[in-house]
């Protein structure tokens, strides 16, 4: 969990920073572009599995928050704004054709691990491996759930927030964040004997 | 997934929401005691907090100094680019907030009237009438795409692309706004201010009539057509789905594996259910400003004038 939880109260401190920055601070934005950057690069990386494309999505993000700046509202948490941009962005340029073929590729790579996986003893699942295991699963998520997962068990944030990031309801959040754990919950070694 | 933890039906569906602390304290204290009398449930639901921690323990990125200058240079160009925009548009601000309501309708319009002909498209049916709605619905959607992030989304280049479409619905609203007494009531002027999209409706509902068989119908050029509007269709067959039977019943993967046949199922959908469809199909529009009951009775009262034109 990083330091910049979504969770954290220093949303506050974001949101006096947006405000500042749409009344013509343009340091406000500098320290906004500092405090989230890498927490959402590693989110979109975590959705897009390429960092340089990542990279360009954060760049995207930003200039986003930039040109938006005079219809911003405080009625949200900013993190929740910031990363509703953000996952628009990832879900959108997952539908590029060079995404699908990297997620049937990892369908095909994946397939043989995870049946490995559940015959293969616990304590040969160090926690590299373990970690490997969850990543392959991960690019295996449609990417709903993928953001979904990621919102609410890293970022932090409440359902009905992920329901707003991916603009579905919180029932549909609640089905999409069990589904994601579940699936790789399975390249966990506390699963089932 | 299969329960390969044997954990009980009845908690399982909880498990998660509990890590995540999302269930009501009863539920949650249920849940809880439960968990400390099933070897099954608790050995699944190590396994999912299991999962929290190896996503908690994914490195932290290092940005690269170059990504803050070239968002820089981008920034920069900003004013040069809106400038320029903003003379070719030469819309005045407030006309653009008439029209802004206007497009989720008549983008919804528009898009189910593609779709329709989508499944019905036969050598017989005269398509040539709705090939300029179809391709302003088609631009205007590439336009939003590519402006997802909400509210904001709009763009000026979709503003001006859905323009030819929203004046029409626009002008019709205002006009029926004049004869507010229903179908008889619609003057000449509305119908004909409407007709360019509601002819487009009508002649696909007929065409739907001549071929009921749906996917059967349609021809690979029909497919074709409504390709760029299969995602908003897509979505809107999904939430479609999820409301009477709960979103359980469509796995995100079997919309995925659908898609080359969404546009024909997202069709009869419409074509059961419009209202709350075209609900959906507003819903999904990414423009937040949207006043959503006027523009579905914007959208109602369009149908009546296109069913009093035939």
């Amino acid at each position: 969990m990083g330091e910049m939880n979504a969770a954290s109260p220093v949303l506050d401190e974001d949101v006096r920073l947006m405000l500042a920055f749409r009344a013509g601070d343009d340091e406000a934005f500098n320290e906004l572009f500092r405090r989230w950057s890498a927490p959402l690069l590693r989110y979109l990386n975590r959705m897009v599995w390429d960092l340089a494309a990542a990279e360009e999505l954060v760049q995207e993000v930003f200039l986003r928050v930039f040109r938006s700046r005079d219809r911003y509202s405080p009625d949200a948490r900013f993190s929740t704004w910031l990363y509703r941009i953000a996952t628009n962005l990832a879900l959108n340029e997952l539908r590029r054709p060079r995404y699908r073929a990297i997620h049937q590729s990892a369908d095909a790579e994946g397939a043989a691990p995870i049946r490995d996986l559940a015959a293969a003893p616990d304590d040969v699942v160090d926690a590299r491996q373990l970690s490997e295991r969850v990543e392959v699963e991960m690019k295996r998520l449609p990417g709903k759930q993928r953001a979904a997962l990621w919102l609410a068990a890293v970022e932090g944030f409440s359902y009905a927030e992920v329901a707003e990031a991916l603009e579905v309801s919180e029932k549909a959040v609640k089905a999409l964040v069990h589904r994601a754990r579940t699936a790789l919950a399975a390249a966990t070694p506390e699963r089932g004997s | 997934m299969p329960n390969i933890f044997f954990a009980c039906e009845s908690y399982e569906a909880d498990l998660s929401a509990l890590i995540d602390g999302e269930l009501a304290p009863p539920r949650a204290a249920e849940v809880g005691e439960h968990l400390s009398a099933c070897a099954g449930c608790s050995r699944y639901f190590a396994a999912l907090s299991g999962v929290d921690r190896v996503l908690a323990a994914t490195a932290m990125p290092e940005v690269p100094a170059g990504l803050r200058s070239r968002l820089q240079e981008q920034i920069e160009s900003i004013p040069e680019r809106e400038e320029a925009a903003r003379e070719r548009h030469a819309a005045p601000r407030a006309r653009r907030r008439l029209i802004r309501p206007a497009i989720g309708a008549a983008f919804a319009l528009a898009a189910s009237a593609v779709v329709y002909l989508a499944v019905v498209s036969e050598p017989t049916v005269d398509t040539g009438s709705e090939a300029p709605v179809a391709a302003v619905v088609e631009e205007a959607q590439v336009a939003l795409v590519r402006e997802p992030s909400g509210e904001e989304a709009v763009s000026d280049e979709a503003v001006e692309l859905a323009e030819p479409v929203a004046v029409v619905v626009e002008e019709a609203q205002v006009a029926l706004v004049r004869e507010p007494s229903g179908e008889e009531a619609a003057s000449d002027e509305a119908v004909e201010l409407a007709e360019p999209v509601a002819a487009v409706v009508e002649k696909a509902q007929v065409a739907l009539v001549r071929e009921p068989s749906g996917e059967e119908a349609a021809s690979d050029e029909a497919v074709e057509l409504a390709e760029p509007v299969a995602a908003v269709v897509e979505k809107a067959q999904v939430a479609l789905v999820r409301e009477p039977s709960g979103e359980e019943a469509v796995s995100d993967e079997a919309v995925e594996l659908a898609e080359p046949v969404a546009v024909v199922d997202g069709a009869s959908e419409l074509e059961a259910a419009s209202d709350e469809e075209l609900g959906v199909l507003l819903e999904l529009e990414v423009i937040q400003d949207l006043d959503v009951i006027a523009n579905l009775e914007m959208l109602e009262q369009l149908m009546l004038v296109g069913e009093g034109a035939s």
